[in-house]
């Protein structure tokens, strides 16, 4: 395994890279038939770097990026560019990067360079526009706790990484985005939002060569120093956890999964596999739940990652007399792919779904970007040829064993959801 | 991404994947527009690209059987995407046929005579890391699929054995009214999608869009096979559906294989054309109760459809509130922190459409922000737009339609769209129409359709 940071340059590789002397990295996917370009950077740090009492300050801290420059004052001079000319300006924080993403009309790249560049380096992160944006982050924060299937995954990740400092969500809490001042703010920023912990992802119809000119000149006073590590973190011991709420309506949502590795450990490959053969092309629990059995009308389920550490998950939504039915045919599956060996037509599906996914899901300037950016920074995926290879190499026998070691039926977290008065 | 607001959280499944596997669904966007998923021409997400504003080199042919296929080459990405469109959407339902379009769009997915199960219709592009599904709307119900264009045969062959030779099965049937029931009670726990079921048949009472798509309650489960089959043979017909293909594929190879694959449909007639004028606007408040910590609010009213003229300016004047940086962002969002998500939206169909906005606030905050929305539509009516947001309303609209319809998908969708509701948007009518909009042509048609002292309102909250 790499360290984070490290690159091994044998790797096939799918995008060109210059590191500028300021320790920026910037890689670029030229796509000369696309009509499209996206600037993505991404910046390493996230919600797994906070303490508990100021958690959320990272994605608080994301929002003042766009609340105003010395030449561009206000929110509206920073998006109305842009917006005027069909494109779109967006960031996301997860807990262990923060994404600024620009996407636009080829023609229109210097333009997102310019408001992306004076955004990262200039923003005056204001005093009245902290306690405006405090009301929007607030609002943000309600809203995701307004959607009982949003909800129960959030209350999921919490639990299942309750050992480990992912728990930190990146939307935080009440009290902590209440607490998170000018200061606090400021602190996150100077720590991390340094050249030589970020990463410039350009895809579209644009030469490498000009686009590194650009962003050495753009990102040049750029400060620059040690980037600061995650604050360690064993991987935790797993046990069965169990949480119960109540929600409103006449539907329950369930929330059923497994601490696992991250991207950083070698059984990740085989993860996949058997995530796939659960979830999307082996479909597993929704023929059992839902085609055969009209249990619910979808199910979710999806192996997410992070460098050091995962989670195996899957969301059914149910009426309440059917929880129990739908819990033991989910650990059903999950004894079953125990148990039985993959046959290997099973197997070779689930490759070559992997493969194809990656084509599909990488279609846009703006996925590419993104996905080029976020890996790079994180410094623990290889790039796409070399992670599709690895894929390709994972046996019959790595995936019983995986599941074997990871997919235990006796220590899995459940969040159940249920309509009752008191939610 | 999808845009919020309100909308269904059934998004097509390639946008819920992750690229290699990820979290990315959980984090904290900011918000754009209200873009339902629907089968209407939204406003403003037209499409296109580069090329399209120019010319669109859209190949047309029209079959034997009276499907319309359209072709369309894009280049990168190599992959290929398929749209089939057919004019069988709720607002064609009767009585005793509410919610079949919701049932067709299930049931034509599980199971053809050669593929007897759900598992052995997904499968197939399944495994090449492709996607197929469907949607139903008010006017159409929507067949989708992607696939890397050296799988263009596989997702052809499926497609078709999936219009034309699907069982529904009676056990599927009965498996899929179970099915459509869970799904209706997950939209009520929504609260956003709650709004969104409550407004559409509150501003359409009396009008054929007044009847929800997303299935109907008392009716699923007194729903027949044959009841089912009837209306399926009425409207999956030749001269009732319209299919687009865009990707990596000469256009004419494309409708070569296209017809190929569609050449035994049946024609059967065309569904009666869509032209019930839209209702007059009422002034109407439903307040409900749903969700644990935040009201969502939409506000808003009828529109002419699609015909009328006055599409333009309003396309224009839904902008001006518009994207972030415009109209309601900032004055709800980033100069009072009232709301996350406000956003404008259009939705419009041949023969009418509806004009709201919508946005999420604290519960002690509704009436503040309802009060706001109602100003921003007064000022639209009452003060000329600056010639400023006219230009940058017209050159977000012109520059969407590249940056919107990136992907050969959103692409194909809107072709059916256009050849279906008519009015194109990826024409150079539209183009024109667009650009001769003026300030006065916004004011008019602002007081002539957007008012919001007459306006349907939907409070959700906790």
């Amino acid at each position: 395994m790499s360290e984070p940071g490290a690159r091994n340059l044998d790797w096939p590789q799918d995008a060109a890279q210059t590191d500028l002397p300021n320790g920026l990295a910037i890689l670029t996917r030229e796509r000369a038939m696309a009509d499209v370009t996206a600037i993505s950077i991404s910046v390493r740090g996230g919600s797994r770097n906070e303490r508990e009492e100021t958690v959320g300050a990272a994605h608080f801290m994301e929002h003042m990026f766009f609340q105003g420059t010395p030449r561009r004052p206000s929110s509206e001079l920073v998006f109305g560019p842009i917006s005027a000319r069909g494109g779109w300006l967006n960031a996301y924080t997860s807990f262990e990067n923060i994404n600024f993403q620009a996407v636009v009309k080829n023609d229109d790249f210097d333009l997102a360079l310019d408001i992306l560049a004076d955004m990262l380096l200039n923003s005056l992160f204001a005093q009245e526009k902290i306690e405006n944006e405090r009301q929007v982050v607030l609002e943000e924060l309600i809203r995701g706790k307004n959607e009982p299937r949003r909800y129960a995954v959030e209350l999921f990740f919490q639990t299942v990484w309750a050992d480990h400092p992912a728990r930190n969500l990146p939307i935080g809490n009440r009290e902590a985005i209440t607490n998170s001042d000018h200061r606090v703010l400021s602190a996150f920023r100077e720590a991390n939002f340094l050249a030589s912990n970020m990463v410039a992802a350009v895809v579209g119809n644009q030469r490498h060569v000009e686009v590194v000119d650009q962003l050495a000149s753009a990102f040049e006073p750029m400060p620059t120093g040690q980037p600061p590590p995650f604050p360690a973190a064993p991987f935790p011991t797993p046990i069965a956890r169990r949480v119960a709420e109540n929600t409103v309506g006449s539907q329950a949502q369930i929330a059923l999964g497994l601490l696992v590795p991250g991207a950083d450990h070698p059984d990740t490959y085989a993860l996949d596999i058997a995530s796939a053969i659960l979830g999307e092309v082996g479909r597993r629990l929704v023929t059992e739940i839902r085609d055969r059995r009209g249990l619910a009308p979808g199910i979710s389920s999806s192996y997410s990652s992070l460098t050091d550490v995962g989670a195996w998950w899957t969301l059914v939504g149910t009426s309440p007399e059917n929880v129990d039915t739908v819990i033991d045919l989910v650990l059903d599956e999950l004894r079953r792919i125990r148990e039985q060996r993959l046959t290997t037509d099973e197997l070779a599906d689930a490759k070559r779904y992997i493969e194809g996914r990656a084509v599909l899901n990488l279609q846009t300037s703006s996925a590419f970007a993104q996905y080029l950016a976020d890996r790079e920074v994180l410094g623990v995926e290889p790039p796409l040829q070399e992670y599709l290879r690895r894929v390709s190499r994972v046996t019959v026998d790595d995936v019983a064993r995986v599941a074997n070691t990871y997919l235990d039926v006796s220590a899995y977290t459940l969040v159940v959801l249920r309509p009752g008065a008191s939610a | 991404m999808g845009g919020e607001g309100w909308q269904e959280d059934s998004c097509p499944p390639a946008a819920e994947r992750p690229i290699l596997r990820g979290l990315s669904q959980f984090f904290c966007r900011r918000e754009g527009f209200v873009r339902p998923n629907t089968d209407a021409n939204i406003s403003p997400v037209p499409g296109g690209s580069a090329e399209a504003a120019t010319g669109y080199g859209i190949a047309r042919r029209v079959l034997g059987n009276g499907v319309v296929v359209l072709a369309r080459q894009i280049l990168d990405p190599d992959i290929v995407a398929l749209s089939v469109g057919a004019r069988a959407g709720s607002r064609f339902e009767q009585e005793e046929t509410a919610g079949a379009a919701k049932f067709m769009e299930k049931l034509f997915l599980q199971g053809t005579e050669r593929r007897p199960s759900a598992d052995q219709v997904q499968r197939p592009i399944a495994v090449r890391g492709g996607s197929l599904w469907s949607q139903a709307g008010s006017e159409l119900v929507i067949f989708q699929a992607q696939v890397r264009t050296v799988d263009v045969d596989v997702m052809l062959d499926l497609v078709a054995d999936v219009l034309l030779c699907s069982t529904f099965a009676q056990d599927r049937v009965e498996n899929e009214a179970r099915v459509i029931l869970e799904e209706l009670s997950a939209r009520r726990a929504n609260p956003g999608v709650l709004a969104g079921d409550l407004f559409l048949p509150a501003v359409f009472e009396g009008h054929p869009l007044a009847r929800s798509p997303a299935g109907d309650l008392d009716n699923t489960t007194r729903l027949t096979r044959q009841t089912l089959v009837d209306y399926r043979d009425r409207f999956f017909v030749g001269r009732n559906c319209v299919v687009a293909a865009a990707g990596n594929l000469p256009a004419p190879d494309a409708l070569d294989m296209v017809e190929q694959a569609l050449t035994h449909m049946p024609a059967g007639q065309a569904a009666p054309a869509s032209s019930v004028p839209p209702p007059a606007p009422r002034d109407q408040r439903i307040d409900q109760t749903a969700g644990t910590s935040q009201a969502r609010i939409v506000i808003g009213g009828p529109l002419p459809g699609l015909g009328s003229e006055d599409r333009f300016p309003l396309s224009v004047a839904n902008a001006v509130l518009g994207p972030s940086g415009f109209r309601l962002f900032r004055e709800v969002r980033d100069r009072r922190g009232l709301s996350y998500d406000p956003a404008p939206g259009q939705m419009l169909y041949p023969d009418a459409g509806v004009w709201m906005a919508a946005a999420g606030t604290d519960p002690s905050t509704t009436e503040v922000v309802i009060d706001l929305l109602r100003s921003e539509m007064r000022r639209l009516r009452e003060e000329p737009i600056s010639e400023q947001e006219l230009a940058d309303a017209k050159s977000f609209l012109e520059g969407s339609l590249v940056v919107g319809l990136e992907t050969p998908l959103a692409q194909s969708g809107q072709m059916i769209r256009d050849e279906a509701l008519g009015s194109p948007v990826l024409s150079e009518e539209h183009r024109q129409g667009i650009r001769r909009v003026s300030v006065d042509d916004v004011s008019r048609v602002a007081q002539t359709h957007i008012d919001p002292d007459r306006a349907t309102l939907v409070v959700v909250r906790p």
